[in-house]
């Protein structure tokens, strides 16, 4: 990708420097916004509204039929993994194993 | 012969409408000695508006189970003398009315085991089937109900609904009885004796007695269930071994309830001087659930509370569970948090089948299929796919998890249809029929509001109920998923050529 020329006296973003500064603020920031969905309802719920709205504006703006076929696929490579669902299934399958010769009490 | 088979002696049928000024406590009281249970049964009957019972004796001579249990009694404890039951049959109509199918609301049989040198019987319903008070109209759900044939003097009657039955603390104990309610639901008979269950378990009642403080173990359970051919999966949270279970158990026990198995759960009693293992123990049946449209838990938990998932499960809506419990009665409401983990020891989660993982697992495995779908396509200019996506990318979908059935699967696709009263495409539904395997897991994805008030949803993503968790895990668990728009297979089921193949859906 070309470089774009800078205007003077002023860092611009697509310097290499200013490129890696701005993807840097762009993975952290949608980290940041994963884990404020993950953990924060009020924030997940202030963008859905803002999400419903847009899709609503886009939808008024350009009627879209009710349904479309899409010829698509989805390739095995397309599929990415939480590690918290791994980590997660990984602790139920130990504590499982862990527990299933436990025989304790009287019924 | 079951005592539902048996041929009973008829010693009377009486009215007992309210306009008829009968009295359900001043009848039990003066008849079966104010039995708790049998009060609680027949105030089931009243809530069904019962016109008239039934009351006939059984004897030996005429059912076989009697004197099965009978000589069981007495090898336990000699000084067994006699036997007194009478099978109470409740109907809508009134005497000397002919019943029509839809007027018979159950029976009890009323069980009184005489002892040589005791001034009272031992009383205890040998078991019961009567309707719940509340049905799928009041948000009960009851998934697990077989149908029974019971022969009156009146005529053979069917009626639907979950064993109960009280142990006698002498031949069969709680896990017993609970063990007979939940294995009711699952076995071809829809019954098993206490006979069997105590072979199966290798007690002799001579040799190895039960009953008077003597329970069964856990052991003894997993062998009866693992002999008579059912599935199960077992849940323990034993913190005096430093067993402390990493999740909340409801959410196991709501996935056995939601995929038409009961559960077993065991509980440890609050006792001043426990013993070194613990107070005393319980086990009681589960057998369905109660649903709240409005309330404020799903959100409350994960807005105030710090709920840590990134969706709603759909056990967030649960009220309560329903149970039996044989010191208490039928069709108990458990709230859903009021056993904690202080008391909570033990599940036994029957299954239709085994499965390699269980549905809070799928659901997590389901979860991330989903995310993957969403990513890959962010929007398809459909409105309801659109909304599904930002709704899983707000972490707000609703998830419900639950091992189905291929003919059930394909039922509820015929069924199912969009807004505008679309079906999907019968070429579809022909793929599935031929794609799916005969049971599987059905991860389903919906909105709060959709759920909670239509149960409609967005789609589902369909899992295998057959292979293993692989590591790291991949694509071959996904079978297919339909989403607003989309209906896509896993057609190769293999991790570096698997392809989606997408069409209409609805």
């Amino acid at each position: 990708m070309k470089i774009k020329p800078t205007k003077q006296g002023r860092k611009s973003r697509f310097t290499p420097k200013g490129r890696l500064l701005s993807l840097a603020i762009k993975v952290l920031s949608l980290a940041a916004k994963n884990q404020k969905i993950g953990t924060n309802m009020n924030y997940a719920t202030q963008e859905l509204t803002a999400s419903l709205q847009e899709l609503t504006t886009k939808s008024e703006r350009q009627p879209r039929p009710i349904e479309k076929t899409v010829p698509a696929s989805i390739s095995a490579s397309d599929f990415s993994f939480s590690k918290e669902v791994e980590s997660f299934l990984e602790t139920t399958r130990d504590y499982s194993a862990k527990t299933r010769g436990v025989h304790v009490g009287i019924y | 012969m079951s005592f539902r088979e048996a041929t009973g002696h008829r010693l009377d049928w009486i009215n007992t409408g309210t306009d008829q000024h009968f009295s359900n406590f001043l009848f039990v009281d003066q008849h079966y000695r104010s039995n708790n249970v049998l009060r609680r049964i027949f105030s089931l009957a009243r809530k069904q508006n019962f016109q008239s019972l039934l009351i006939e004796e059984i004897s030996e001579a005429d059912c076989a189970l009697l004197v099965e249990e009978n000589a069981a009694i007495r090898l336990r404890k000699p000084s067994f003398d006699k036997s007194v039951i009478h099978r109470l049959s409740f109907f809508r109509c009134v005497k000397d009315q002919a019943p029509a199918p839809t007027d018979f609301l159950g029976y009890v049989i009323f069980k009184s085991d005489f002892f040589t040198g005791e001034p009272m019987p031992k009383d205890y319903v040998f078991e019961a089937i009567v309707l719940p008070s509340r049905g799928v109209e009041q948000n009960n759900f009851i998934h697990c109900s077989k149908i029974y044939q019971v022969k009156t003097a009146l005529g053979t009657f069917a009626i639907a609904g979950v064993l109960y039955a009280q142990q006698n603390d002498l031949t069969f104990v709680c896990a017993h009885v609970s063990l007979r309610s939940a294995l009711a639901c699952m076995l071809p008979d829809a019954d098993v004796t206490y006979g069997r269950l105590n072979a199966l378990a290798g007690i002799d009642h001579q040799n190895r007695k039960i009953g008077e403080s003597r329970g069964i173990l856990p052991q003894d359970i997993e062998n009866i269930l693992n002999s008579l051919g059912v599935s199960f999966e077992k849940i323990v949270h034993e913190p005096s071994k430093n067993l402390d279970l990493p999740t909340e158990f409801q959410r196991d026990l709501y996935g056995y309830i939601e995929s038409g198995c009961p559960a077993l759960v065991g509980f440890e009693l609050d006792e001043p001087t426990p013993g070194p293992n613990g107070g005393p123990r319980h086990l009681i049946p589960v057998i369905g659930h109660t649903f709240n449209e409005d309330t404020w838990v799903p959100d409350a938990q994960r807005a105030y509370f710090g709920g840590k998932l990134s969706y709603f499960p759909s056990e967030s809506w649960l009220s309560s569970y329903v149970v039996h419990d044989d010191n208490f009665g039928p069709f108990y409401c458990l709230p859903r948090h009021f056993l904690k983990k202080d008391n909570f020891r033990i599940i036994y989660g029957l299954k239709s089948q085994a499965t390699p993982f269980n549905a809070v697992e799928a659901e997590a495995i389901g979860f991330d299929f989903i995310g993957a779908i969403v990513k890959r396509f962010p929007r398809l200019g459909q409105d309801w796919y659109d909304r599904f996506a930002v709704f899983q990318r707000c972490g707000l979908l609703v998830l419900r998890t639950a091992l189905v059935k291929k003919a059930d699967y394909l039922a509820h696709l015929q069924s199912s249809s969009s807004r505008a009263g679309e079906k999907l495409e019968a070429a579809h539904i022909q793929k599935f029929q031929n794609h799916l395997p005969e049971s599987f897991w059905m991860v389903e994805a919906s909105a709060p509001e959709l759920f909670a008030s239509s149960r409609r949803k967005f789609g589902e993503v369909l899992l295998s109920a057959q292979l293993p968790v692989p590591k790291p895990l991949n694509i071959s668990l996904l079978l297919a998923a339909r989403v607003p728009g989309l209906v896509m297979f896993n057609q190769l089921n293999n991790i570096g050529s698997s392809t989606f193949v997408m069409g209409k859906g609805v």
